[in-house]
């Protein structure tokens, strides 16, 4: 048995394993012990967070298609207030690492969940969720704009202050255009890649399978755009990346490693199967193992050229 | 380990899996459902789990029931699960039916909503009350298996078909308030299609009779973290694979 190191650094944050879980794949962190010990993961991220309470989309909300997963939820969430009225609570009680999604329709929604975050310490950092609609301005997704990008990851370190994760849309001609102005902007760490957008036609019903006509789809049969999007912005950015987009297995996060992630996010494979994160934290011990990889950071990035 | 013991076709789409499995308990309730993979080992495709509602449970020879209908490809895939094949669930999930005594029931359900009621009678009819049973269907293969198997419990039922053949001509609301017009029981039991529930929830309202429904709605995970399965009620979004699928007949919000 060798020994092995799991540590992953990310900038700021020291995470004890490179296996996180997504946003809005995982609730606020207490929802899933029956099937896990969320304390054995690198970190876990709650569900997007916005100023007022959401109440979502209409359902159908999701619909499955080939190797992939369409989703429309809509954000629903209880809203910043009865946030830290009653998830900080239960944040506090985790034992590794909680990053909070927050996601704004307009500058000042960002900096205001900015602002009321920043005091606790119980975060350990904000993802910032460009993908939703610019609604103040026009309703164009923040991340499709690299000055929005930039804007937004400017306002959210200013009135923050602690370490920021941006978390990339893909629905965008040039990533690591993105992903510069996320660094420019101040971004301690790069996450991506967020859902691509999609749908579904109901042929009977002649008519579109999500309520909201669009979804983001997400799962196993993504994996090739996510992968190529991190290994597109590893070969250009300095500051750590965490990988997401498909990853079910240990082979799968070895990839992402190989292609310059730090480390990773585990969402679509969660719905599938509640203790997937934990599944695949034990495969890369296996796998480790098996090729003598005292320390990922042997193989990260062994594939870029 | 859970292996199957038969998986054979009941109905008009509709196919009855019993399975064998050393964990079930006496916990495993009325109303609660599995979520189970039907894509082959190693295989995302179909990528999300199957909810399917425990038809029934017999504790001493640890072999539980399933009953589903042939909706899509899962269902489909579902179809070709042979005996001797272990399947893969988590669960029983979601809350389930409570369980009245001393009271006069009625149990209505419509086409593959009867499923979860044959296990909810078998239990209620331990509690010393006295059950009505009102099945409702398009056509006689939607209702034939349901009909036999509760006609086993020696209680009062009756069957509605839409195309007449057998039973009352309509819907099992028809049934209950034209030929059963004064029958009000203390509490209702229901599964069925949405129109028909609501249906119900109009008629328990006006009459002011509790009662407990179980619904259906497309799921994810299963387990309450992906917010897909959500409805409206009076209190806000429940999750069905969490809150539910049992509801008090009240409290649900239907779409107009």
């Amino acid at each position: 048995m060798n020994n092995i190191d799991l540590k992953v650094d990310l900038g700021p944050l020291t995470l004890k394993n490179p296996v996180i879980t997504a946003s809005g794949t995982f609730g606020y962190g207490d929802e899933l012990t029956p099937y896990l010990d969320p304390d054995k993961l690198g970190a876990i991220t709650v569900k997007g967070l916005t100023v007022e309470p959401t109440e979502g989309n209409l359902t159908p909300r999701i619909a499955e298609t080939t190797g992939c997963l369409l989703n429309s939820i809509g954000l629903e969430n209880p809203g910043l207030e009865e946030f830290i009225n009653s998830k900080i609570e239960v944040i506090k009680n985790i034992d590794t690492e909680v990053f909070v999604n927050i996601s704004g329709h307009s500058l000042d929604d960002f900096c205001v969940l900015a602002e009321s975050l920043a005091p606790f310490e119980e975060i350990s950092a904000l993802e910032v969720n460009v993908s939703c609609p610019n609604i103040k301005g026009g309703g164009m997704a923040f991340g499709t704009d690299s000055d929005l990008v930039y804007q937004v990851t400017k306002k959210v370190k200013e009135n923050y202050g602690g370490t920021i994760i941006v978390k990339l849309s893909p629905n965008v001609t040039d990533i690591v255009e993105m992903a510069d102005a996320a660094v420019t902007g101040g971004a301690d760490i790069i996450s991506l890649i967020n859902t691509l957008l999609g749908m579904a036609i109901d042929t009977d019903k002649q008519k579109p399978v999500l309520a909201n006509t669009f979804g983001g789809l997400s799962g196993p049969a993504i994996k090739p755009v996510a992968l190529r999007m991190v290994y597109q912005v590893a070969r250009k950015v300095d500051i750590p990346i965490i990988g997401m987009g498909g990853i079910m297995t240990a082979e799968d996060l070895i990839e992402f490693i190989m292609a310059g992630a730090d480390a990773v996010a585990i969402g679509t494979a969660t719905l599938v199967n509640p203790s997937a994160s934990i599944d695949i934290l034990d495969g890369i011990k296996e796998y480790m193992n098996n090729n003598n990889i005292n320390d990922l950071s042997e193989i990260r990035g062994n594939a870029l050229e | 380990m859970a292996e199957i013991l038969s998986n054979k076709k009941v109905g008009t789409d509709y196919y009855y899996m019993e399975f064998k499995d050393s964990t079930i308990n006496e916990k495993w309730s009325p109303g609660e459902f599995l979520h189970l993979k039907v894509s082959a080992e190693k295989s995302y495709d179909p990528l999300l789990r199957r909810p399917l509602s425990l038809f029934d449970v017999k504790l001493e020879e640890k072999i539980a029931g399933l009953l589903y209908c042939v909706v899509g490809r899962g269902t489909r895939i579902l179809t070709q699960f042979e005996p001797g094949y272990e399947i893969d669930y988590i669960g029983p999930l979601g809350q389930g039916f409570s369980l009245k005594r001393n009271k006069k029931i009625l149990i209505i359900g419509g086409g593959m909503g009867i499923a979860p009621l044959y296990y909810l009678t078998r239990k209620l009819v331990k509690k010393n009350n006295k059950i009505k049973i009102l099945l409702g269907g398009n056509i006689e293969t939607d209702i034939n298996f349901f009909e036999k198997k509760f006609k086993n419990l020696n209680l009062d039922i009756d069957i509605s078909l839409m195309d007449g053949s057998r039973g009352y001509k309509g819907t099992v609301i028809d049934l209950w308030q034209n030929k059963y017009k004064g029958f009000k029981p203390e509490f209702i039991y229901s599964c069925g299609p949405e129109i028909m529930l609501k249906g119900i929830q109009k008629i328990a309202i006006k009459e002011d009779i509790p009662g407990e429904i179980s619904l259906e709605e497309r799921m994810g995970c299963g387990v309450g973290i992906c917010l897909s399965c959500v409805c409206s009620t009076t209190d806000g979004h429940q999750r069905v694979c969490k809150e539910g699928p049992v509801f008090s007949l009240k409290e649900v919000v239907f779409n107009e």
